[in-house]
């Protein structure tokens, strides 16, 4: 490096010549300049520099000390989903739902002491083995469960004991908090969560895939009443399974539908086949004098009877090799509604042939009894009817004998009968009817017509053990022999049926009470006949639910001439 | 303006905008953290929320309140000699509670 003035040259090392006049005599102005911006470069550098590791020392200090930050979280959490959506009941009380279980499991990597840490884990959970407990814990094995659905407190306790071998994995699982209250209607979930019958089943795209929850018609207090009452009746008679059915007759929605037995769908066990069969939707049965009250509603809309008329039940005829009686006969002219308060198959059969075969085909068609039910449910019944339908199937059916149907077929058959005539498939789901078309079965009047014959039944015939005073309970009562897997009847064997609908000066739901060989007792005078049990079952249900639906009390039905005329003539036979 | 000064002035705007973004960038991933902090507490609660109606849906079952309510209150199941409705007809038998009992027993009342 040189310093240079003018043509004068410095080389390095030589002293510059120095005049105190003119200072700058060996530098020219424009050399001094430049080095006068190069210290002032390294000074502003110095100076951000310095300021810019001032910035950063006061952030770290500020991050570090005065504002304490947690680790960065650098995962967005998934939105909140459960596997499933959740199953609610009519009021939005949740009857099935996904929730987070914890299981442990032993890393066979970090096991210190195989013997305490067994020691310690049977402390929290006194029904494990030891000797199983131990082997997993001692095995090397990176992942073996040792305990599957642990409580939150269990889960804590295991924390608390500090062994790095015990970790916890979590999953899914699907939980019933009703228990078995719903167990036929909800179904179950396997366990990959896909559903295997009742609503998980029929809808398990919409609570899998689409995470809805669905909203069912029933109602949890509704269905707990009748279960309640149903158990109680079926321990009462020793019989050996049941059913209950309630339903509103305007919309169709199933309120409640209880069969027993039935199951915990929150445990491990697999249910019986028999717990597991629904009774109500699946099963399929002769239903006995239930039928007549729909073989009056078709002499009625055929035209062939008014109520009025009198049906010629003085002594039993014979059809095709069977004799065709009455189980309590008045051996007399009997009135159209005396058909139903003494149940008489003879009046019943004498109707229906009237009406015609092909007549009562269909007004069973379209009453939906002949074919699988339009519901959401996949259980669903198909009924069984003769292939060649004679007369003498017509008279037996009319009286129920020779064809079966499912309980919901005749709750829907019943709501369209008592409704003011008008069909249409039950529902599970909640408004789940509205686009669903209805289809009149019947006039009005002649519905009205129904509603004093089965309230007369209820007041002074087979009915009259469910007469619950102020709800205006108008039924029908039926008793039929049980069969066999082949289809043989049982001796001795009795399913007894009860059919109701309440308030009868305008009915807004119908009851199903049915059990299964229900036995006789001294109670029952030696019976064991619906009216005996069945009967006294549904009047019991009526009871507690009524005033839970809003149903005020009633005062009595004007009774028109022709069940005017019933009442006096059993008043007269009375004395 | 010379050339020097210029070169000053951007140079302080190149600086300061430096800072600025040196400090949006913190702010900004400290709100992302808050974000992420805020998303994480809201799963939890949505979490403990879904627990808890279950165990609501449980704890208030039909069963579990009948027998708190027999147990506790004394409650008894609804009858209809309880019930009343205007629609009634006088003296029904099965109904203590007509409109002249009601009176009857406002004037034992009084």
């Amino acid at each position: 490096m040189t310093w240079f003035k003018k043509d004068v040259f410095y080389p390095v090392g030589q002293e510059i010549p120095f005049n105190s006049k003119n200072r700058y005599t060996s530098l020219d102005k424009k050399t001094i300049a430049s080095t006068s911006v190069g210290q002032w470069r390294l000074s502003f550098l110095i100076f951000a520099f310095s300021l810019a590791f001032f910035i950063l020392i006061s952030r770290l200090f500020y991050l570090t000390v005065i504002k304490k930050k947690p680790i960065l979280i650098t995962k967005e959490p998934p939105a909140f989903m459960m596997q499933r959506g959740n199953i609610l009941d009519r009021n939005g009380v949740i009857l099935a739902t996904d929730l987070p279980i914890v299981d442990l499991f032993v890393d066979g990597k970090f096991v210190s002491n195989a013997q305490t840490e067994t020691q310690k884990l049977l402390e929290i959970f006194p029904d494990l083995d030891f000797e199983k407990t131990y082997k997993k814990i001692k095995s090397k094995s990176r992942f073996t469960y040792l305990k599957r659905n642990l409580t939150p407190t269990e889960q804590y306790a295991v924390n608390h004991l500090g062994f790095p071998s015990l970790n916890f994995s979590t999953r899914e699982k699907r939980i019933y908090p009703q228990n078995e209250l719903f167990s036929h209607i909800l179904g179950l979930t396997d366990v990959d969560n896909n559903g295997l019958s009742g609503i998980e089943k029929a809808f398990n795209r919409d609570l899998k895939i689409h995470h809805k929850n669905v909203q069912l018609s029933v109602d949890v207090n509704v269905q707990d009443m009748v279960r309640e009452t149903l158990l109680k009746y079926i321990e009462k008679f020793e019989a050996t399974g049941g059913l209950s059915v309630v339903m509103n007759v305007d919309t169709q929605e199933v309120l409640a539908l209880v069969s027993l037995p039935d199951y915990n769908p929150n445990t491990f066990e697999i249910p019986s086949k028999d717990a597991f069969f629904n009774k109500a939707s699946l099963g399929v049965y002769e239903f006995g004098s239930i039928m007549k009250v729909f073989s009056v509603a078709l002499g009625l809309k055929t035209g062939k009877i008014t109520p009025d008329d009198e049906i010629d039940a003085t002594k039993p005829f014979k059809m095709a090799h069977y004799y065709i009686s009455d189980y309590h006969a008045k051996n007399r002219m009997l009135k159209v509604p005396e058909v139903l308060i003494y149940s008489s198959n003879i009046g019943s059969s004498k109707i229906a042939l009237m009406a015609g075969t092909e007549n009562q085909k269909e007004f069973l068609t379209d009453l939906g009894f002949l074919e699988p039910l339009d519901i959401e449910l996949p259980e669903k019944a198909h009924p069984m009817y003769p292939k060649v339908w004679r007369d003498i199937n017509t008279a037996t059916i009319s009286y129920g004998y020779g064809m079966s149907t499912s309980p919901l077929h005749i709750m829907s058959g019943l709501s369209a009968l008592v409704n003011g005539g008008l069909y249409r498939a039950p529902t599970f789901l909640l408004g789940g009817n509205k686009n669903k078309p209805l289809r009149r079965i019947l006039s009005p009047k002649m519905s009205e017509e129904i509603h004093y014959m089965m309230r007369a039944v209820s007041d002074i015939g087979s009915g009259k053990n469910a007469n619950v005073k102020g709800y205006l309970i108008g039924g029908k009562t039926g008793s039929a022999e049980m069969q066999d897997e082949r289809g043989r009847y049982i001796s001795g064997s009795l399913r007894t049926s009860f059919i109701a609908a309440f308030p009868m000066n305008s009915p807004k739901y119908a009851l199903m009470v049915m059990l299964e060989n229900p036995k006789k007792s001294a109670e029952t005078f030696w019976y064991n006949t619906s009216g005996w049990n069945a009967v006294p079952c549904a009047g019991e249900i009526i009871q507690k639910i009524a005033p839970y639906l809003g149903v005020s009390p009633q005062s009595e039905l004007e009774k028109p001439p022709y069940i005017e005329a019933a009442y006096v003539i059993k008043e007269k036979e009375k004395h | 303006m010379n050339k020097l000064t210029i070169n000053l002035v951007l140079s302080f705007v190149a600086f300061i905008s430096s800072i600025g973004m040196y400090v949006l960038k913190g702010e900004v991933k400290s709100l992302e953290t808050e974000h992420l902090l805020l998303q994480r507490k809201i799963f939890q609660t949505k979490e403990e929320i879904h627990v808890l109606e279950a165990e609501k849906s449980y704890l208030s079952s039909p069963e579990r309140l009948k027998f708190l309510g027999e147990k506790v209150g004394a409650l008894q199941e609804t009858s209809v000699k309880q019930l009343y409705s205007f629609s009634l007809k006088k003296d029904e038998p099965f109904s203590p509670f007509t409109l002249a009992s009601f009176k009857t027993l406002k004037k034992e009342d009084e």
